[in-house]
């Protein structure tokens, strides 16, 4: 591609970084829930995937199927989301705390291939319209568009994220959360509940994947079996910012949301060298550059190790 | 032998217990005890004779299973023995598929040299990988690994004369797959008699199979072995006892990419094409969860088990695409029953995870060891 | 130390062993009967279809299985080929993955006589190597100029390069877009090739710069960059190669930022679900699906009336998509060689390649145009495209045509041997 006639204009430019910050709070989102049962029971669950996929398809067929209100419907959708994640946590979780990391991935593998395949037994491998109320309906920013689905996806993660400032820092049970995650033994020592803990944590976990799988299939988006797909991406907004930080969840989502649409537009113009595709990769690229600087994330705790 | 002690003790009563190691050599000893000898007896007899009785078919898929066995093998010593995860194992199993294409079928190497290739191109992308696991750890060390598969599906999507050569594949049907006088590609010829090319395959593959395990099982008796156990198990008193961790993991995901490099070989064998969208990106990461649900199911820290995984994984997998249909719950579009045998096979393979995780977390092999035990204790075994 | 008795007790155990292994697992059973008639016992021909039933493709992967098996239903209803042998398929699921068809393709291809379907330009791109080893017969689902001169296989329809081809001719000189800046927004892949391959020929032939090639990934989470580079470039008509999800995405984008220039989509970019909804108004205005075919309408050709009864019969219950005519004809082309082969009496595979060869058109009832057929040089595509319009309402597959069977001069110069 030649860059002559090439017009790059600020309104364009203004709706990309729009968008990238958009985009950003859809991986922020997913990397919420990740973050959320890391925290609580050092597992990287690798079902939040699966949790974004079912949220998805729940809130269609609530909202398109028995045509009940939209807001109802998505609502609905969390509390299925939220049940979900209690029920894998009961069934299979609870019985492999404290195993190495690596068996703990695989246990949430098992179930990812679980839910993905029943899930598209149950609705089928066809794309749908969710039908939401926002569609493509814009608000008109002088010469820049705004879709309201985007809007909508920004406020729900600046919701959650204060949500979860509020619950960590001053509900009881946020502080039972940290202590739990900082020292189980000790959390247990002062009378806290972990079990409860745990529950919890994967409760909010589906939620958000729910809430992140309507909030990316709403707008242009659609409901498919590809929507779990968006977690490959997640992965390195997660931990980039750090494991344990539900902060570095969201500005991690929103580097590589930004990188991603910034480089879709700049790179095969002025730097067509790095090849086709390359805003694939990105994400990647830039989570191992911060890794290598820091080895726990922008926001992650050091591991303290003992001999 | 009867300088030690307590030999001469049971030299009065015969010879010392079959198993029991004495002397370095005992150690060395590939087999021991008549069992085992036995055992391996078995084995080479199975080898000789199973393509005699099995249909094409059934050799290609145990073609496959060795494949993946090779490789499982590479990821066993890493993730097994030395404790470090990977979810990049696809991409080293695709060197040696593009490998076999570009070298084997495209410019027509013999199989000795397009194979070094991949094994010395493996080597030396592990090592450079390696230095990563000295930085990062655990889960942090499990997804910079998937950039890996995404890296190189970046790789192929721009360096499409390797990747795309023909009609948007790399062909491998037509590479020369010769040892001296012996081509397994054509198939076997001796005098009159003339073996299949599935059958001839076979007998490559599980050689291949064999000599891999051959390869671990020298490197985790060793001195080399024990440290990758020392790494695993702690490493920060493996540093204190005089290990040297930063060596010990880089070689060992030098050694386990070199490993899947050959195993990538003997599965562009059973393709007629490499397809570079099935081996990095997205679904490599899913071919790389094959590899680690391989040896978990098979038995983590085990050679042998890494082969029965593969066996148990792949093989369970076209026993369920050849016989699902028959089903109930299965159908076709028309009449569509509830699951495809696709989906079945998904689901069969996450209960399979989650039960061993749950029930047998030491894998087939443990279990075989169990019936072991029950067996050399009985009647009092209960 | 060992003694003699050891080694013989040794050789006993082995030789008991391989004795217990023989009994267990029986001898050779299928291969050696090969050389015969695979697929033919004397009393039906079974056929195979690798497609995907699982996974994102199984959305077109379903209905081309359904077009073969009404068309072989209601076939058999009258007897069968020739009349007496009735027709058979084993469908395997290959997920759209190369490797898992490569294994289905292993286990199936001493049961049939021919593959009625495989599905995807890289699987068939991937078993051909094997398929001309073995000399196996099979019909690709996909429309790739690459199938024409291959002599195993039995393509059918215009490739995708005509339809973009003829689709663009017509609507840069009758369709309303006469000197429109055109641009393209593919897929990064083979598919995505395709598209360009065609909308550089025509370019050249009609001697237009290409003012913009986007590019973009399956799965894309947001179209805004691309919309952003083709609307920067003044692009007033776009050719757009991708699968339904990503075209109702990037469409959607397109319509959010009121960009409105005309889409002409390649036909798996299309599927009504995802338009019928709030895109409805957009893409009724400006997207076009370049295809070939005519109406889903029982007065369109008699294909179509054969069609629609057979679904009205077999599969009362299954939503009318374009994709089933395509299994149909892809069965009805299958039917024309077993019919050549049952007139020869050889079914062997040679036999069934030259019946295939023997042929000099094979037709498809009107449903897409005729292709010229013969050895592998001779083999001619159709060459005529239809250009659908979006009509929620007024079509069951929301789809009609604004020109049919259009024939442009480039598409008429296009060479397969290229």
């Amino acid at each position: 591609m030649s860059s002559s006639g090439w017009n790059l204009t600020g309104d364009a430019l203004a709706e990309t970084l729009f968008s990238g910050v958009a985009v950003g709070c859809k991986y922020a989102l997913v990397a919420l829930g990740f973050v959320i049962v890391f925290k609580a029971t050092k597992v990287l669950n690798f079902a939040q995937a699966s949790f974004v996929l079912v949220g998805g398809f729940l809130c269609w067929q609530m909202a398109v199927t028995w045509e009940l209100n939209f807001y109802v419907a998505l609502l609905a959708a969390m509390v299925g989301g939220a049940v979900l994640g209690m029920v894998v946590e009961q069934l299979l979780m609870r019985r492999l705390l404290g195993e190495p990391p690596f068996a703990l991935i695989m246990l949430t593998v098992g179930v990812l291939y679980v839910l993905d395949n029943v899930t598209t037994a149950i609705w089928g491998p066809e794309d749908r319209g969710l039908q939401d109320p926002w569609g493509s309906r814009t608000v008109d920013l002088g010469a820049v568009n705004l879709a309201v689905a985007d809007l909508w996806t920004i406020g729900v993660t600046s919701a959650a994220l204060l949500a979860f400032y509020l619950f960590f820092g001053h509900s009881s049970l946020g502080l039972a959360m940290r202590a739990t995650a900082d020292d189980q033994e000790a959390a247990l020592a002062v009378g806290i509940d972990a079990r409860t803990v745990h529950r919890v944590s994967w409760a909010v976990a589906g939620a958000l994947g729910a809430l992140a799988g309507i909030m990316l299939a709403s707008g242009a988006g659609s409901v498919g079996p590809g929507l779990g797909l968006i977690a490959l991406v997640a992965f390195p907004a997660m931990i980039l910012g750090g494991l344990e930080s539900p902060l570095g969840a969201v500005v991690g989502g929103l580097v590589i949301g930004m990188a991603q649409q910034l480089t879709a537009l700049l790179q095969p113009e002025f730097a067509p060298w790095l090849g086709s595709g390359f805003e694939r990769v990105a994400p990647y690229a830039i989570m191992v550059a911060i890794l290598l600087v820091r080895p726990y994330g922008l926001f992650g705790e050091r591991e303290v190790r003992r001999i | 032998m009867s300088v030690l002690p307590f030999t001469s003790r049971s030299a009065a009563r015969g010879r010392p217990h079959r198993n029991m190691v004495l002397t370095r050599a005992d150690d060395l000893r590939l087999t021991r005890g008549p069992w085992r000898k036995a055992f391996a007896v078995l084995l080479v007899v199975c080898y000789l004779s199973l393509p005699h009785w099995y249909s094409d078919a059934s050799l290609s898929v145990l073609t496959l299973v060795a494949a993946f066995a090779i490789g499982s093998i590479g990821l066993n010593l890493l993730v097994g023995y030395t404790g470090q995860v990977s979810l990049g194992h696809a991409a080293f199993v695709s060197i040696g598929a593009f490998a076999t294409s570009a070298l084997g079928d495209q410019r027509g190497w013999p199989l000795p040299a397009y194979l070094a290739v991949a094994v010395l191109v493996g080597l030396l992308v592990g090592a450079i990988v390696g230095p990563f696991a000295l930085r990062l750890r655990g889960n942090y060390l499990a997804i910079v690994t998937i950039g890996l598969v995404f890296v190189a599906e970046h790789i192929y999507r721009n360096w499409e004369s390797l990747s795309v050569p023909v009609r948007g594949t790399a062909p491998t049907r037509n590479a020369a797959i010769e040892l001296g006088p012996l081509d397994f590609g054509k198939g076997l010829q001796f005098g009159d008699v003339v073996y299949t090319r599935e059958q001839s395959l076979f007998w490559l593959a599980w050689a291949l199979v064999a000599l891999t395990a051959l390869v671990a099982h020298n490197i985790t008796r060793t001195r080399s072995g024990r440290a990758m156990q020392a790494v695993r198990d702690h490493d920060l008193s493996a540093e204190v006892i005089g290990v040297n961790p930063a060596r010990t993991k880089v070689g060992v995901f030098a050694v386990s990419g070199a490993m899947a490099a050959a195993g990538g070989v003997v599965y562009s064998f059973t393709l007629g094409a490499v397809d570079y969208h099935e081996l990095s990106g997205g679904r490599g990461l899913f071919m790389s969860i094959t590899f680690l649900a391989i040896i978990i199911l098979g038995g983590l820290g085990t050679i042998y088990g890494s082969i029965l995984g593969a066996f148990l994984v792949i093989y369970g997998q076209r026993f369920i695409a050849d016989n699902g249909a028959d089903a109930p719950i299965l159908g076709i579009p028309v009449e569509k029953g509830w699951l495809s045998t696709g989906e079945l096979n998904g689901v069969l393979f996450g209960l399979l995870v989650i039960g061993f995780l749950l029930l047998e977390p030491r894998g087939l092999a443990a279990l075989w060891l169990r019936v072991r035990r029950w067996f050399e204790k009985w009647p009092f075994s209960y | 130390m060992k003694s003699q008795r050891a080694t013989r007790r040794l050789a006993a155990i082995g030789a008991l062993t391989a004795l217990i292994l023989v009994a267990a697992c029986g001898g050779r059973s299928d291969s050696d009967d090969a050389g015969g008639t695979p697929g033919f016992d004397g009393e039906k021909f079974t056929l195979g279809a690798l497609t995907p039933t699982s996974g994102r493709v199984a959305v077109i992967g379903n209905p081309v299985t359904l077009g073969n098996e009404i068309y072989f239903k209601q076939l058999n209803e009258a007897g069968g080929v020739a009349g007496k042998y009735p027709v058979e398929l084993i469908i395997r699921d290959t997920k759209y993955e190369a490797p898992t068809a490569a294994q289905e393709y292993q286990a199936t291809k001493d049961d049939v006589a021919m593959y009625v379907q495989v599905l995807g330009t890289q699987v068939v791109s991937s078993l051909l190597p094997d398929l001309t080893a073995d000399g196996v017969i099979a019909s690709p689902a996909s429309l790739d100029s690459f199938w024409v001169r291959e002599p195993n296989l039995l393509p059918w329809g215009g490739p995708y390069q005509i339809q973009v081809i003829n689709g663009v001719e017509w609507y840069l000189t009758e369709g309303g877009g006469k000197g429109s800046t055109v641009c393209s927004m593919v897929q990064d892949d083979a598919y995505g090739a395709t598209g360009k391959q065609g909308l550089d020929f025509v370019a050249g032939q009609l001697d237009l710069d290409v003012a913009a090639e986007v590019e973009f990934s399956l799965g894309t989470t947001d179209y805004t960059t691309q919309i952003n580079q083709l609307q920067g470039r003044g692009c007033e008509t776009v050719l757009l190669t991708a699968t339904p999800a990503d075209a109702a995405a990037t469409l959607a984008k397109a319509a959010q930022v009121g960009f409105e220039p005309k889409w002409l989509g390649q036909s798996p970019s299309w599927l009504k679900a995802l338009f019928e909804g709030d895109l409805r108004k957009y893409a009724e205005k400006n997207l076009l699906i370049l295809a070939e075919g005519g109406a889903w309408d029982p007065a369109a050709s008699p294909g179509m009336k054969n069609l629609i009864a057979a679904m009205k019969t077999y599969a009362p219950d299954a939503k009318p998509d374009w994709y089933i005519t395509v299994g149909w004809v892809q069965a009805m082309a299958a039917h024309q060689v077993l019919e050549e082969a049952v007139k020869s009496g050889d079914m062997t595979r040679e036999g069934m390649l030259d019946a295939m060869n023997n042929l000099d058109v094979i037709t498809a009832d009107g449903l897409f145009g005729d292709y010229a057929w013969g050895d592998a040089e001779t083999r001619n595509p159709p060459r005529t495209s239809t250009v659908y319009g979006v009509d929620i309402a007024g079509s069951p597959i929301g789809l009609t045509p604004v020109v049919e069977n259009y024939t442009g001069t480039s598409a008429e110069a296009f060479n397969f041997d290229d």
